[in-house]
Parts: C-alpha cells; structure tokens; sequence
C-alpha cells in the first residue's frame, strides 16, 4: 500500500507531507521507522498503520505512553479502523492520513497583485524609493526653513525620516513573521515609502487650493475623502504584505478599521457649543506662480464678507434665545 | 552778596509757609463743608450678600441725585437681578439707591436715593484755567473719606476719548468721586490714574450734559431693558462718530521699501514703530507700525469695546528664496490677529474667510476676514480683517486692523478705504 502522511497543524494547514509504502508503516520518534515524528510525547514506537486482506486500514496502538487521540482530542482504542482524511493526535503533532488518489486544493491564479510584490521586491527599488523620499524631504525642510541655513541639520532630519521609514518597514516584517506570511522587507519598504509620498504630495496639492480659493467646506470634504481613502490603502496593503487572510478579510478589516478611526474623529468633533475667542481661520501663503485664482474686486469681497456679519448675528441671537430658556 | 541771598532764602521760605498754609485751609473748610454730600457707593451680590465693587458718588441736587462713575456700578447695570446698589452716607448709615441713567462712554452714572441730603455740590459751569489748584474727594481703598490737592491741567491732547489731566493722586475706591476748584464746584469726576500723580478726570460739561438728560426721564422705576438700550445706543452713536472721524480725516503716507502706508491716520490714533534689523543673523527685515486709539469704553469684567488698532508690516528678504519667505509671510499673516477683550457670554464666535481680491490699484492681495456679533448690544460687531499683498515674491505688506464694537456699515466704510491705502509704489 502507499500513502501519504500530512502533518498539519491544529488549524488543519499543512506543514510537511510524506509518501511512503509498505504494510505496516510504522510511526515514531525511532529512526527505524517509516514514519519519524520528532516530538518528545511520542513514543519510539508509537502505532502502525496495517491494511488487512480485504483493504481495510487499521491504526494500531502499540502500547505508548500517551497513547492516539482524534481530532477532537478523543483517546481511541488500540486497534482503531481509519478512513482516507482522518486525523489524528501523537504526542503533540496532528497528522492527516491520505492515499495517492486523494484530491487536492485546485490551483490557485497567481494573482497580479502577488505577482507585482514580488517583481518589486528588491534592494534596488527600494535604494530608489529612499532616495527619492529623502530628496522630498530635504527639499522640503530646505523650503519650510526662515533661519540661516545649516545642511548638516537638514541632512539629519532627511536621515530621521528614513529610519522612520525604515523602521515601519521592519515591524510590518515583524508581524508578516509572526502570522507565517513570507517576509517581502524590500516591498514593504516600496510600499510605506509610497503611501508617505502620497500624503505629502496631497497635503501639497491642499495648500495651493487654500491658498487660492481658501478653506471651503468642499475643500475640508474632499480632504476628509482623500485622506480616509489613503489611511484604507496604508491598512490594506500592511494586511496584505503581514498576514495570509484572504482578500475579502483583508477589505472587511481595513474598511471596519477605517470606519472606527472615522467613529472616533467624529465623537471627538462633537461641539460643546462654547464660544470661541480666537478667530479658527490659518490662512495660507504661497509664491504668486502658484496664484490661479481670479482676484475679487472689492465689492464681491463685502458682498462675501456681509454674509460673515449675518452669520455671526444669527448665532448670537441663537445663543441669546438659548440663554433665555 | 552773601547776606542778600540769604534775605531772599528766608522771604521764600515765609511766603511758601503763608500760602501752604493757606492750601491747607482751604482743603479742611472744603472737606468739613462738602463731608456730608459724599458717598460710599457699594455694588452688592444678591447670592454672597457681599460687596463686588465700591466707588464713591457725590448728590448734586437737593432732590436726592447721586453722581458715580459707570464702572462702579457696571455689575448692577449689566445683571440687575444678581446685583443691587447701596450707598453709606457721612453718618455711617446704609441707604438704597437706584439707577436712572448711564453715559458709558464717558464712565457717569446717576443714582436716585430718597433720602434728601442737607448739602450737596453745584457743578461747575467752565473749566478752571491750566494750573489751577483742585481738590479731588473719595474713600479710597475703603479707607474712609479723604481730601487730594491736585493741579487742573487742561483736557488730555490727542486722545478721542476727552479726559481731563489731573496731576495728584488719586487711587482705586475714589472712583466716582468729584474733584473741585477752589470755589468749591465740581470740574471734574474721578476716573482713572495712570500712576506717579498723573489721573484723569471726566470733564464737567459731560456730567452736565447727562444730567440733564436724566431730569428728563421723569419716571424713576426706569426698566433696565431700556437702559440697555440706551447704552446700545450711546455705544453705536459713539463708534458711528470715531469710524467716521477715522474715515473723513487726512491719511498721510510714506514710502517703507517698494510699498506706501499710512504714517499718520488723524489725530485720534497713535501710531508707534518698530524692525528687527538689529537683530542678528536675520533672514528678513520687518518694519512694523502699530497705530492704536489710546483708551476704550469699559463694559464690564473683561468686556470692553469703542478701540481701533491697525498694525502695518512691511518684510523683505534678498536671502530667502520665494518658497521660504512665503513661509515668512504665511507666520505674519497668522499671529497677527489682535486680542480683543471679551468674555464668552459677550459674543458670538467668530466667523471667517479668506479670499484673493484685487483693490482699486490694481494690487492683487489675500485677505482675511473675521467678524463676530454681540450678544447683548444688537448689530454690533467686533471685525478683524488682515491681508498680504501678492505679486512680488522678495518682499511684501501684511496690513491688518480691529475694529471694536463697530455695525456693518461703519466696518464696510472703514474697509474700503484702507484697502485702497494700500499699494505698491
């Protein structure tokens, strides 16, 4: 007879197989069995798998110590019939008995997406990736300064922003470690130094809208959008590059994560109503080439600014007639 | 020589011990004379049943008016179901008085008591001439009352809001007070001191005036409600009369790098400047000119309103690129919204924009508006606007003002022209 012995897991993943053939195949920790499980619970000789004449398999228990349960963790008697599938407990390793004929999982589609973490994972992307990331913020840090200009302090903060970067990277790797997932550091690393990027380019592109047209409630909308939509990319594609879970878990997971994060901003914007003293307005300046906005005259300035006068008499009448309550 | 200006040591000497003398006199018939027509007045909590704030007041009439200063009475003004007021006479006894009208642009007051007082002070009808000797009564620090000779020096220059110059000392509690000549008639109300014997006084024609406009109010049980109104009133006449002033008087400008401002707005606002260029290793230059109305109109607490500031910064740099000085710019055009003086139950919050807009010169600018409402004074409004001329990428104007307790037409006239005032050269 020839079979196939899967261990696996508790969860029923498989660890390692063997294809081995004789009548009986023996199993144990010796090495002159067929069948060798390394694990300290398991007997030297531990059982026997036996067909009889009419093709029947047996499991024979051969006195060990701590005996063979099934998969439920139930002690089975010493001579025990057994089915193509079954699964059984020696010592501490489950292990799944199989014939040649027995069905396996259909093939899999390499996935696009698979393999393009693959195609990128390598150290020159990644040297590229920082590199450029470090340009950004140099460039940045350059721009932002009003001081006289020491480059060695604004190398240095390009420096902390790549270790930053890198050390995101390596604990995402840590957690692909932990959940059994093959470890893509150089992908990982592509992929935090995108989604960086792309919050600094979209704060960018913010600041030249306010600066032209200002903070309008369309503009906060769109921000709120962009930026629920960025932080659903981060915890997608950290689940994806950390975990084995299956696309459809990785979506429920990062949606609900999303869908929390905005919970909590919501409850945490909730108004007290107080009056606030300080005007909640931070204008921003750029160079004129970035001006795009036609200017108003004066007059639609007044126009705009008298709705202002009639907004701020409502609230305080609101606020009188709330008082007299 | 020698036995000469000896002769004239000695002379000097017994001249000033005569008239000394006589100053002293003087201020005891006064005081002995005027004692029984002054008042303690007291502001009292009706929950603590405890004082808040006292003041001292005079009786003008023999019909039981009493003069005060607003503030002293300010808590029983704006909440007169959590306030009373209540006066201590020269005989130590406790009487009740009530409000009949209020000028709180000029900081009177004038109460009603029943009781009807056996001397009282006339008011004077001109204004003594500069230098002339005056006595300035009140209790204060609620020390009992004392008598203060002081120097009548004219109404204080340059200031909108009219005061008298008094040089003697006077002292928180003798607020309300009245300070009189020789003669023995009122020149003058007790106010406000500004330390080291300079104080002020509200001028006499401003009593006489709201003295007579509370003989009109015949009714004595006169409602706060209206009195509210009336101070509505005083306070949008009054911002109304300092916009326009502000408006219609001659800007001069001067030139500050490739930009003109103002360098003098009229003769109410005081205008005072500054830069950093002493400062080391600087990246940019700033010149800054602050012009402010030099006092306010105190409401109560920490309410106050009636003041206009405009603030002018011209920042230039040949050392920061386009990109950095934008930065330079972005910083002034947000730390420079002034502090206005107001509680959270005073006002709305504010309301504001920013937008790019195009003046009458053709200058393209950003400009900030933020506007809130009062709560207890309809119509009237605190504005801030704030703005930084464009177009030019190596130097700039940020140019902002406050205007407190303005309506909406007087803020949209005092807009027009200083946006206008403003432009490059």
């Amino acid at each position: 007879m020839e079979l196939v012995i899967e261990f696996i897991s508790r969860n029923k993943k498989v660890q390692q197989f063997e294809k081995c053939s004789g009548n009986p195949i023996s199993i144990g920790r010796a090495y002159n069995n067929d069948i060798i499980i390394q694990d300290e619970h398991v007997c030297p000789q531990h059982a026997e798998i036996y067909q009889d004449e009419s093709g029947e398999l047996f499991l024979i228990n051969n006195d060990s110590v701590n005996g063979i349960k099934d998969y439920k963790g139930k002690e089975i008697a010493s001579r025990h019939p057994v089915k193509v599938g079954d699964i059984f407990q020696l010592g501490k390793q489950f292990i799944r008995i199989l014939d040649t004929s027995s069905a396996v999982e259909p093939t899999k589609k390499l996935h696009l997406l698979e393999s393009f973490s693959t195609k990128i994972n390598h150290w020159y992307f990644s040297a590229v990736a920082l590199l450029v990331f470090f340009a950004v913020n140099t460039a940045m840090t350059y721009f932002n300064t009003t001081s006289k200009i020491i480059w060695s302090q604004i190398f240095l903060d390009g420096f902390f922003g790549i270790t930053a970067v890198i050390f995101i990277s390596f604990l995402i790797g840590l957690f692909a470690k932990i959940f059994k997932k093959e470890v893509k550091l150089f992908t990982i690393l592509n992929f935090v130094v995108f989604c960086v990027l792309s919050i600094e380019l979209l704060q960018a592109i913010g600041a030249v809208l306010i600066f032209n047209w200002g903070q309008t409630s369309t503009l906060q909308f769109g921000d709120t959008l962009i930026n629920l939509s960025l932080m659903l990319l981060f915890l997608w594609g950290t689940f994806y590059l950390a975990s084995s879970m299956r696309y459809r878990t990785i979506s429920i997971a990062s949606a609900s994560l999303v869908l929390l994060i905005l919970g909590f901003q919501i409850i945490s914007s909730i108004d007290t109503d107080e009056v606030v003293l300080y005007p909640q307005i931070s204008p921003t300046v750029l160079p004129e080439y970035f001006l795009f906005a036609e200017p108003q005259s004066i007059d639609s300035y007044t126009e705009n600014t008298d709705s202002l006068f009639s907004e701020a008499q409502k609230e305080a009448e609101r606020r009188n007639a709330e008082s007299e309550k | 020589m020698l036995g000469f200006s000896r002769c004239l040591m000695l002379a000097s000497a017994f001249l000033w011990s005569i008239v000394s003398h006589a100053e002293e006199n003087e201020a005891e018939l006064l005081f002995d004379h005027f004692a029984p027509a002054l008042v303690q007045i007291k502001s009292i909590n009706n929950e603590s049943n405890q004082k808040s704030s006292i003041g001292t007041g005079f009786f003008v009439e023999d019909s039981g008016y009493l003069v005060t200063n607003y503030h002293v009475v300010a808590s029983a003004v704006q909440s007169p179901e959590q306030y009373s007021l209540e006066y201590i006479d020269h005989d130590e006894q406790t009487h009740e008085a009530t409000l009949i009208d209020v000028d709180i642009v000029n900081d009177l007051a004038i109460l009603y008591s029943t009781q009807k007082p056996s001397v009282y002070f006339s008011l004077g009808s001109k204004a003594p001439a500069k230098g002339a000797d005056v006595y300035s009564l009140g209790n204060p620090h609620d020390l009992g009352m004392i008598v203060v000779p002081g120097t009548y020096n004219g109404i204080k220059s340059k200031s909108y809001y009219e005061r008298v110059n008094l040089t003697g000392s006077l002292n928180p509690g003798m607020s309300g007070g009245p300070t009189v000549s020789t003669e023995g008639q009122v020149i003058g109300v007790n106010v406000s001191t500004a330390g080291n014997q300079l104080s002020f006084l509200v001028p006499i024609e401003k009593l006489t005036k709201l003295f007579a406009d509370a003989l009109q109010l015949k009714n004595n049980d006169i409602q706060n409600k209206t009195l509210i109104a009336r101070i509505q009133q005083q306070l949008f006449d009054n911002q109304t009369d300092f916009i326009s002033r502000l408006h219609s008087s001659e800007w001069s400008f001067h030139q500050v790098g490739e930009v003109s401002i103002p360098k003098e707005m009229g003769d109410i606002m005081h205008c005072w400047g500054d830069s950093n260029k002493d400062q080391e290793k600087t990246q940019f230059i700033i010149a800054t000119t602050n012009c402010s109305l030099e006092s306010n109109v105190y409401i109560y607490d920490n309410f106050r309103t009636g003041s206009a500031k405009v603030s002018f910064r011209w920042i230039q740099s040949e050392k920061l690129n386009a990109l950095q000085l934008a930065n330079v710019f972005e910083n002034n055009l947000k730390s420079s919204f002034f502090n206005m003086s107001a509680g959270k139950d005073d006002v709305s919050s504010y309301h504001c924009q920013e937008s790019i807009f195009a003046n009458n010169n053709n200058n393209t600018a950003k400009g900030v508006s933020c506007i809130r409402a009062y709560r207890k004074f309809h119509s009237l409004f605190d504005v801030k606007f704030s703005t930084i001329l464009l177009q030019d990428t190596k130097q700039t104007l940020v140019a902002e003002y406050a205007l407190n307790g303005v309506s909406q037409d007087m803020a949209n006239m005092f807009f027009k022209k200083f946006v206008d005032s403003i432009k490059w050269n």
